[in-house]
């Protein structure tokens, strides 16, 4: 049978359950098989069902490892005659006993149970919101036929120094797909965002334009009307052709049954309707297209090998197991290279699983978030260990009383863990209660469209059956022990100290290694997130090289139709700028092809003029970024040496260019102003003179140091698609409508999309390092205060142990300042050793963060030292109260409760 | 084991039945126990497994030497022959159950329907 291509994280889900549930030999024995039974069942049944089988399947094994584990830890015990969970006949009563002797105790200890309760939901809950998203983002199949075959494919240029995923062309893509045995169907694809017309108000649609094997070959879908795109429609000249997605067929066109064979204007050109794609599909990149059009309206494709103008989508061939295809894609890459060495030099082909791709930024921060909310339930369970050992101690009394009148030790420890499991059931439902609302909060907390597949986020079958493991496995984590101890020791000593509720010493020193662990753990989420907080410090800091403030930003793209030639263009935007300046309340405008922190972007190589062109395989170009007069003053863009651009600097003058500080610096040793640069290649350089240098921007992200850039003047270079900048005295959202209006009263056709102030961009720049930074600031106090809450149950459970003697101290005439130092003492030796353990983990958990920190080290000394510091004082506090409470004691009174 | 007497649970019992036409392999039988029964018992993995554990080591079953055909990796198992006792020994039990249970309901005047 052919298991879908998703074996792999049911079985992990499977492999991890087994594992923590049942017995090592028993699963030796049978996991294998169990595993295979269960996922083969889930597959089987109906999706609408698979939710509640998994959940049953998860409950059962549960049930499988109580009685496989009674079976190692107490003897065969059982024969085969009550195999099962159907047992009822006599197990039944026994099991329905202790649930409802443990219900009594438990309501009769309300504030313990509320309190062990709420710690446990808030670690459940916490754990299974992290995982909703994990599962979504990270886990989940991709709604295609066998996902796992779909790939994306990318040129790697880490030999050059550049990236390992770089887009391709279409010479090479032609070879690529050409090679036996590697992909079945392959497409690529680019973004676009035309304006729709015709149909109401001029409106800026997103877009894709994908090749025809893109939609039915790639992604396998079928159409629901009409037909998708076929080889002709690839041809350039072909005319062109749209495909419509459900949702804008229905909310675009009324859901128009005719809809195929009409004629929609995109950009002022016409595109005949052929289809409309199922509902619900999407296309996995361009994931908000409303439409996809074939390419051949633009005429020819290819912009030679060397170029990076597309980007390419695959179905993997039968049987070709990824690691094979992405090996003889580097193979053709290698015998690519040696045919065309001028452009291909030091250039290989990368392919990657799909969902591998779309979130491999996501993946690391989702994992550490994972990681430190499990740190988060860890600590939890300890402190209700914790509490469930003093309980179990305050109780060995009544334990011992049982044994005595017959009670086995297994039937004392099954009390126990009914006990656990019920506080355990209780703190798991009210912990998926919490995690659907923390899922919510998390989905909108999340930064737009950098987790991807946010939209899949909810508590679903998955997340339900993974609450209730994590559930299973709290209760054995913080009852098993207390309940050993209590089935074993307490049986003893309670009787030996007449029922007086004293503990053994050895009960206080698995506490006290408790609290150890406790503080080690909170100290390593600790520095977690202070590096993270330091980073994102940092990065706010970081020199934009632009002024962001009052600035609002909008894109506008001429069409082909009325904006044919440059002059045109030129006249338009000299008119739109001309209007807007002119508005109260702008200070300046100006506009270039693309913006900082946009995205976006195009570069070309270039020739230094005296220098011998570069060698081939090493790269040397630079963005090209026209821009027009009042666009630096508006960005708040410092010029560093030389001129501006002026009026003059039009058509027909001497070609000019304005270069940036890395330019300048890397290829004109600093001092570029009078020199000559050339675009145009080696035969045609079409010299131009460095009238300037500008400042470096981050253009890239935040991180990203930047590249070099040319700034070239409108007059002599002219693209369509511009994005303005608005400079206003006050705050830039309240320009919106009359930038509207300017724009209308020029061309009513046009439409202006993107309006955003250029400080929300910068803010989403920084919003992922955010969303993480303050996560982990939530889990990290979170962390701390669970931690203190256990020091100070220890410290003073200690104190309480030691009441008598510090009342007959007292009473001797002890210091009470020397009793106070003896109790803090005790809780500061603790977290000393738990510091000294804690930040040796840190210093090895802080490596996983590396690549997310930005100019701070993972073993930062001061973010180490005053993460030491927040605990020891936490952890003085903690001991304070105790110690004073010691050194009050009243010695009559503790005398005379004897 | 020395405590082979009196009833074996459910689940063990609708093992043995499904063994009782032919040998077969774990997930074969949680199938065949919840198409017989109309989907009233459905065995969890881990419950059968654990089941059939007591089971070989009681003696009732064993496994086959003969791999599926289907899938060489997994395990089939056959009803011994002290299973095929305790299948009757249980039958005979239920009947007499049964048979009482009915007696007292027919005293009771309210028929075969009350039960």
């Amino acid at each position: 049978m052919t298991r879908r291509g998703s074996g792999s994280h049911d079985g992990l889900f499977l492999r991890t359950l087994t594992a923590l549930l049942l017995p090592p030999g028993f699963r030796a024995e049978y996991g294998e098989e169990i595993r295979r039974a269960a996922a083969r069942r889930a597959d089987s049944a109906p999706p609408g069902r698979r939710a509640g089988l998994w959940a049953r399947e998860v409950v059962d094994l549960g049930r499988t490892g109580v009685r496989e584990w009674g079976a190692v830890l107490f003897g065969g015990g059982r024969g085969a005659r009550d195999g099962g969970h159907q047992g009822r006949e006599h197990r039944m009563e026994g099991l329905m006993g202790d649930l409802r002797f443990a219900l009594r105790g438990l309501a009769r200890a309300r504030a313990f149970t509320a309190v062990v309760v709420l710690t446990l939901a808030l670690g459940i809950g916490a754990n299974a919101a992290i995982f909703s998203v994990v599962d979504a983002v990270l886990l989940q199949d991709l709604p295609y036929e066998e996902p796992d075959r779909i790939v994306a494919a990318w040129q790697d240029v880490t030999r050059r120094g550049g990236p390992a995923r770089e887009w391709f062309n279409v010479e090479d893509y032609a070879d690529l797909v050409a090679e036996p045995n590697l992909l079945e169907a392959a497409a690529w694809w680019g973004g676009w965002g035309p304006t729709l017309t015709g149909e109401g108000a001029p409106e800026v649609v997103d877009a894709a334009i994908v090749s025809h094997e893109m939609l039915d070959g790639v992604l396998r879908t079928r159409p629901h009307l009409g037909r998708l795109f076929m080889a002709e429609d690839d041809v350039p000249g072909a005319p062109g052709v749209v495909v419509l997605s459900h949702a804008s067929w229905q909310r675009r066109f009324g859901a128009d049954p005719q809809i195929v064979g009409r004629t929609i204007t995109l950009q002022g050109l016409p595109f005949s309707v052929v289809g409309v794609t199922p509902p619900g599909f999407q296309t996995p990149v361009a994931r908000e297209a409303e439409l996809w059009v074939a390419p051949g309206f633009q005429g020819e494709q290819g912009c030679g090998r060397g170029c990076f103008g597309i980007r390419v989508l695959g179905r993997l061939a039968p049987g070709v197991p990824l690691e094979t295809a992405a090996e003889r894609a580097r193979a053709l890459a290698t015998r690519l290279e040696q045919a065309y060495p001028e452009t291909n030099t030091d250039l290989s082909f990368n392919l990657v699983g799909l969902r591998a791709d779309l979130t491999r930024d996501a993946s690391r921060p989702l994992w550490v978030l994972l990681g430190s909310v499990a740190f988060v339930l860890l600590i939890a369970c300890t402190n209700v260990a914790s509490l469930v050992v003093t309980r179990t101690a305050a109780r060995s009394g009544e334990l011992a009383v049982r044994a005595a009148l017959g009670a086995g030790r297994s039937r004392i420890l099954r009390h126990l863990l009914a006990e656990s499991t019920l506080l355990a059931a209780a703190g798991g439902a009210a912990g998926l209660l919490l995690a659907w609302w923390g899922t919510g909060a998390l989905v909108s907390l999340a930064p737009d469209g950098v987790v991807p597949r946010l939209e899949g986020v909810g508590l679903d079958g998955r997340v339900v059956a993974f609450a209730a493991g994590l559930t299973l496995l709290t209760a054995f984590l913080f009852g098993a022990l207390p309940a050993w101890h209590g089935a074993r020791g307490g049986l003893r000593s309670g009787l030996q100290a007449g029922g007086r509720g004293g503990a053994g010493g050895g009960r206080q020193r698995g506490r006290s290694a408790l609290v150890v662990g406790q503080v080690a753990l909170a100290l390593v989420l600790l520095t977690g997130a202070g590096l993270m907080l330091r980073s994102l410090q940092r990065l706010s800091d970081a020199e934009l090289g632009f002024e962001p403030e009052g600035v609002l930003t909008f894109v506008v793209s001429l069409p082909s139709a009325p904006y044919a030639d440059a002059p045109s263009r030129q006249q338009f935007y000299g008119a739109l700028l001309e209007g807007i300046r002119a508005l109260p309340g702008v200070e300046g405008a100006g506009a270039v092809n693309a913006l900082p922190l946009a995205g976006e972007d195009s570069d070309s190589d270039f020739l230094v003029e005296g220098e011998a062109p570069p060698p081939p395989g090493v790269p040397q170009a630079a963005w090209v970024r026209p821009v027009t007069d009042g666009y630096f003053g508006a960005m708040g863009m410092e010029r560093l040496a030389g001129r501006d651009f002026g009026p003059g600097d039009a058509a027909g003058a001497p070609l000019v260019v304005m270069v940036n500080q890395t330019l300048a610096d890397r290829y004109y040793g600093g001092d570029a102003v009078g020199r000559r640069i050339g675009f145009g290649g080696p035969d045609n350089p079409n010299w131009r003179t460095i009238v300037g240098v500008v400042r470096d921007v981050r253009h890239f992200g935040l991180r990203e140091g930047e590249r070099p850039a040319a700034y070239f003047p409108y007059g002599q270079v002219a693209f369509g698609r511009m994005t303005v900048a608005v400079k206003s005295s006050g705050d830039p959202e309240t320009l919106t409508a009359s930038v509207r209006a300017t724009l209308a009263g020029l061309d009513p056709a046009l439409a202006a999309t993107g309006i955003t102030p250029l400080e929300d961009r910068v803010g989403r720049a920084l919003a992922p390092d955010r969303f993480l930074g303050v996560l982990l600031a939530v889990f990290a106090a979170t962390a701390l205060v669970l931690a203190a809450v256990g020091l100070y149950g220890v410290v003073a459970y200690g104190v309480e142990r030691r009441r008598r003697e510090m009342g007959i101290r007292l009473a001797l005439g002890a210091d009470g300042s020397r009793l106070r130092g003896m109790v803090l003492g005790a809780g500061l030796r603790l977290t000393g050793v738990g510091v000294a353990v804690g930040v040796l983990g840190a210093w090895f958990a802080s490596r996983a963060l590396t690549s997310l920190l930005f100019e701070v080290a993972p073993s930062d000394p001061l973010t180490f030292a005053v993460t030491v510091l927040v605990l020891g004082t936490t952890a003085v506090l903690a001991s304070w109260l105790p110690a004073l409470r010691a050194s009050r004691s009243d010695p009559a009174e503790v005398l005379r409760a004897e | 084991m020395g405590q082979d007497t009196g009833t074996v649970s459910e689940a063990v019992f609708h093992i043995l039945l499904s063994l009782m036409d032919e040998p077969r392999h774990g997930y074969a039988i949680l199938l065949e126990v919840e198409e017989r029964t109309g989907g009233a018992v459905v065995l969890g993995s881990g419950t059968l497994y654990s089941a059939l554990k007591r089971m070989r080591a009681a003696g009732w079953v064993e496994e086959t030497p003969d791999p599926d055909p289907e899938d060489p990796r997994r395990r089939v198992y056959r009803l011994a022959p002290a299973g095929r006792d305790v299948v009757r020994a249980e039958s005979l039990r239920l009947e007499a159950l049964l048979r009482q249970a009915r007696a007292k309901a027919a005293l009771a005047g309210g028929g075969e329907e009350a039960l």
